[in-house]
């Protein structure tokens, strides 16, 4: 296996604590040996590291009068049960309480924060490949091959005809994981800006969030995080989440016209 | 059940106890503050102490501890006023950059503080996770709830940043590339 600088830098954490396995180890350490850069960059690395550390631990912390109270806390007699609990009835009437409390938390994770998750888990995952240009694998860059990573993940080519914008051409696509479900990462990008499109089957998930509008029957959401703008919309067939460096407004027309080309 | 008090209180003691000393230290680069840092580790302490039953014995310790302190920290930083100056976006840098002189010996401990503390709050946090306190990044991503690439980047990042607060002039500029 033949590494690059680039690649190598992106693992240099990973080297340096230990965690490549044997043959990407070795492929680092004849990267090594062969570029002078990566090696003084390591080299560096590790001296600052070396620095750091001695620096930090050699500071004089006295954590004797906290370790005291700490121990004097979990020393501590517990608090005596609440007596209610005893009587029958307000127990009952606690338990149910507690039952009626904690099935709409179950509600609210099940169908809220799963889904929000995955807005949060898309712009991780374009801030990652797109933006920070992460060495990941699996890309599709040509029209042929997306086309059939398309047909095969969705069982269905059309959107890769369908999924087509005015100011955006589609350059590459692989498959990645959002919050533990598979999506197509389609990327679209102008001379200016990217903006990635994350597809997949519709399979009984909601997306939450105020309905910002609705296009061809399907409502529009949309959702920031830092710079990032999601949209994302449901069509009869599809879950279909778009993120970019974008307005509410861009990105909202944006989803219109993938939803009305989809619908 | 006095008995079983007692053991759970003898296993916390032996088994949690002693990490004392690297949870302040880590608190006092988050916290800044001497007492802010003691009530976080306390905090934490307490937590754990309350959740010592879920803690699965012969797995990493230290490691549970600083996901419960982090989670707290994070909680704070949310609800407190600082949050909203201090933030955000790991592609903020720290506001006040101190830059040092550039160094022509080896910098001195306070010098190399001084540039930690010049660092944002993920960046020095990152730093004191792997580089002091020498957790993978599969274990800091953890801690963090971040997926493991960004937590390779960000490292990668304040490690540059630590570089440059130093006074190091950036590799690039330094260093032939070999074109790979």
């Amino acid at each position: 296996m033949k590494m690059n600088c680039a690649e190598a830098k992106y693992l240099m954490p990973l080297y340096e604590s230990g965690e490549l396995d044997a043959a990407t180890m070795a492929a680092f350490d004849l990267h090594l040996r062969q570029c002078l850069s990566c090696a003084a960059h390591l080299e560096e690395c590790i001296a600052n590291d070396a620095l750091l550390r001695e620096a930090i631990t050699e500071q004089r912390i006295d954590a004797a009068p906290l370790l005291r109270r700490i121990r004097e806390k979990i020393s501590a007699p517990k608090p005596r049960r609440i007596s209610f609990l005893r009587q029958p009835r307000l127990a009952g009437a606690f338990i149910a309480l507690i039952l009626l409390l904690s099935s709409g938390t179950f509600v609210y994770l099940l169908f809220v924060r799963s889904a929000e998750n995955v807005y949060a888990s898309a712009v991780e995952d374009h801030f990652h490949e797109v933006v920070e240009r992460a060495p990941v694998r699996g890309w599709r860059e040509t029209p042929d091959e997306i086309e059939k990573l398309i047909a095969r993940e969705l069982g269905d080519a059309a959107p890769f005809e369908k999924l087509q914008f005015s100011s955006l051409r589609l350059t590459k696509a692989r498959i990645c994981m959002l919050s533990g479900k598979r999506y197509v990462h389609l990327l679209y990008a102008s001379d200016s800006r990217e903006v990635s499109v994350f597809i997949r089957r519709k399979d009984g998930e909601q997306l939450p969030g105020k309905i910002q509008a609705e296009a061809s029957g399907c409502d529009l959401h949309s959702m920031s995080k830092g710079n990032f703008q999601v949209a994302g919309f449901q069509s009869a067939a599809f879950t279909v989440l778009l993120v970019g460096e974008l307005s509410q407004t861009e990105s909202l027309r944006l989803a219109r016209e993938a939803a009305e080309r989809l619908a | 059940m006095q008995d079983y008090d007692s053991f759970r209180r003898s296993e916390f003691e032996r088994v949690a106890l002693p990490h004392v000393e690297s949870l302040l230290r880590a608190a006092l680069n988050f916290e800044r503050e001497r007492a802010r840092a003691e009530d976080l580790v306390q905090e934490t302490m307490l937590r754990a102490w309350r959740a010592f039953d879920q803690f699965e014995r012969g797995t990493n310790c230290k490691a549970w501890l600083f996901r419960i302190m982090l989670n707290l920290h994070s909680k704070r930083r949310k609800t407190s006023q600082a949050k909203a100056q201090e933030v955000s976006l790991e592609s903020i840098e720290a506001k006040a950059v101190v830059r040092l002189p550039v160094f022509r010996s080896r910098p001195t401990n306070l010098e190399v503080i001084s540039a930690l503390e010049s660092l944002s709050a993920e960046h020095r946090t990152v730093l004191i996770l792997a580089v002091v306190e020498g957790f993978t990044c599969k274990e800091i991503a953890k801690m963090c709830n971040l997926p493991i690439g960004t937590v390779m980047s960000r490292l990668s990042r304040a490690r540059a940043a630590l570089r440059e607060s130093l006074g190091y002039a950036p590799l690039k500029s330094r260093m032939p590339v070999c074109g790979g």
